[in-house]
């Protein structure tokens, strides 16, 4: 807390790391939605068709070859750039990992019933809550949100450099990626949901702009935070 | 055109490995052909993604009963081809008779189908980047011929022809060798296997006893396959489900907040 009464929310790094994340993921997405599934072959058919128009190759089958091929240059250059800079990223947190705010306050069944009943209380009551600077829900979404993102970076190296690898170790890989995708997308429509929701313009002022938060709306929306943050 | 399916019949295989040469010719023929190669190019390069039957053989057995077996490792050109469903450029596909093609000049060499085929069949080229199997000699069989392998055999150890007339002639022969020998011969692939590969279209009369010698999986599985395929399902359900729930919840928080105002409570939110 400074003195003009407001709270780092987020670091720079945070911020910067959480921009280009969003950038690489949404390429990431585009680009791996075609190829696992053909549901969204229309994103593959959209860059073939310029594509082929420019070579001259109007063959139907072929747009959607050359628009998979393009797609998954993206898809693994994206894939190598997040990874590099996930590499700071997951540095810096792992020096304050015992700090981070991803750990329960308390720990059992009862405190995870009492996290729940704290949510329906602000998103269902519309009422205050005793919350920290992560609710239980988000505590459990950056969870699955980083093993998802560990299985699908694991996987998808597997995937690229599989020379030496049987097929069917290899498949184990794909499924793997494609598992954890699917989780990871349903988990971010919940994530985006919320965050670009009016009632927590707050915590995305903080995340997309000065990454602080003032010190009354943190002592009135994230008591327990704020509690913490007064012993320090 | 009908389905056209082949039997390979291991009681009347004399090993003399004409099929895989057949086939390798057929496969250099083929390039020329189509004016890919010359003659000489096409014989002198070694190609091994064009070796679409693979036969080893191998011994079973202790002496005085051991004996020998060959083994294919062959596209069975599944019903359900899991191979074709995987594929994401749509460069594979199921022809008139049945037989599951990859067309090379689509594939991208992503491997999807080697991952996705429980059999192992697919190649893929390190030098131009595509996955090979054998095609069945769709254009030979959609032209009246019979596929190479089978048009090689002296015994008729390999035949092919109508799925239904195949069939029958196999079980026929199976039925033969169970009667004289007084061991259980089955038709491998006539029947259904499971949900991810369903009957296959190359079948092969053997002794039941020995379908493991003969490396005939009797549950051809890709397991982490089959969950992604049920997880593609599953999610798209979910992310409508999530869309709809989050929708239906700022619906019901904008509404909820307009009360909460009117009672004069306040937003706490702001």
């Amino acid at each position: 807390m400074n003195s003009n009464k407001t709270v780092l929310a987020y670091s720079s790094l945070e911020i910067w790391f959480h921009k280009h994340m969003i950038h690489f993921v949404a390429f990431l997405s585009l680009s791996g939605l075609p190829i696992l599934s053909d549901k969204f072959q229309f994103i593959a058919y959209g860059i073939g068709y310029p594509i082929n128009f420019f070579t001259g190759d109007m063959n139907t089958e072929h747009i959607l070859a050359s628009g998979i091929s393009f797609l998954r240059v993206i898809h693994w250059a994206s894939a190598f750039a997040l990874t590099g800079i996930m590499i700071p990223f997951v540095i810096s947190m792992l020096r304050k990992v015992l700090t981070l705010s991803i750990w329960p306050d308390r720990w059992g069944a009862v405190a995870i019933v009492d996290g729940v009943v704290e949510m329906k209380k602000n998103y269902i009551d519309l009422e205050h809550a005793e919350f920290g600077k992560m609710n239980t829900g988000q505590k459990a979404s950056a969870w699955v949100i980083m093993l998802c993102m560990f299985i699908i970076v694991v996987s998808g190296y597997m995937l690229v450099f599989r020379s030496g690898l049987t097929h069917n170790f290899i498949s184990l890989a794909r499924g793997a990626h494609a598992i954890s995708y699917i989780i990871l997308a349903v988990t971010l429509i919940i994530h985006i949901y919320f965050a670009t929701h009016p009632a927590n313009r707050a915590a995305y002022k903080a995340m997309f702009k000065t990454g602080e938060m003032d010190a009354d709306y943190v002592k009135e929306h994230h008591p327990l935070w704020y509690r913490k943050l007064q012993k320090v | 055109m009908k389905e056209q399916i082949k039997c390979y019949d291991t009681q009347a295989c004399i090993r003399c490995f004409a099929c895989m040469i057949n086939c390798s010719v057929e496969n250099r023929v083929r390039l020329q052909r189509e004016g890919i190669m010359n003659v000489e190019q096409s014989v002198q390069s070694k190609m091994p993604h064009f070796n679409y039957l693979t036969p080893s053989r191998r011994e079973i057995g202790v002496y005085p009963n051991a004996r020998q077996v060959t083994t294919f490792n062959h596209c069975n050109h599944c019903e359900n081809s899991p191979c074709q469903h995987i594929c994401p450029t749509g460069a594979i596909s199921t022809r008139v008779g049945g037989e599951v093609v990859i067309n090379a000049d689509i594939c991208i060499g992503c491997q999807s189908c080697g991952d996705a085929c429980p059999f192992d069949v697919p190649k893929y080229s390190a030098d131009n980047g595509k996955a090979y199997k054998c095609t069945g000699c769709y254009d030979r069989v959609e032209n009246g011929l019979k596929q190479s392998c089978v048009e090689a055999c002296p015994t008729t150890a390999m035949f092919s022809g109508l799925s239904n007339e195949v069939i029958e002639e196999a079980k026929k022969r199976a039925s033969l060798y169970s009667e004289k020998t007084g061991k259980k011969y089955i038709v491998y692939g006539a029947e259904t296997l499971n949900n991810y590969v369903g009957k296959l279209k190359w079948i092969t009369i053997v002794e039941e006893s020995e379908l493991a010698a003969y490396q005939l999986d009797t549950r051809p599985e890709r397991t982490a396959i089959q969950w992604r395929d049920y997880a593609k399902t599953g999610g798209g359900i979910l992310a409508v489900a999530t869309l709809v729930g989050t929708t239906a919840h700022f619906i019901y928080w904008l509404d909820k907040r307009k009360k909460k105002i009117a009672e004069g409570k306040g937003d706490i939110h702001e």
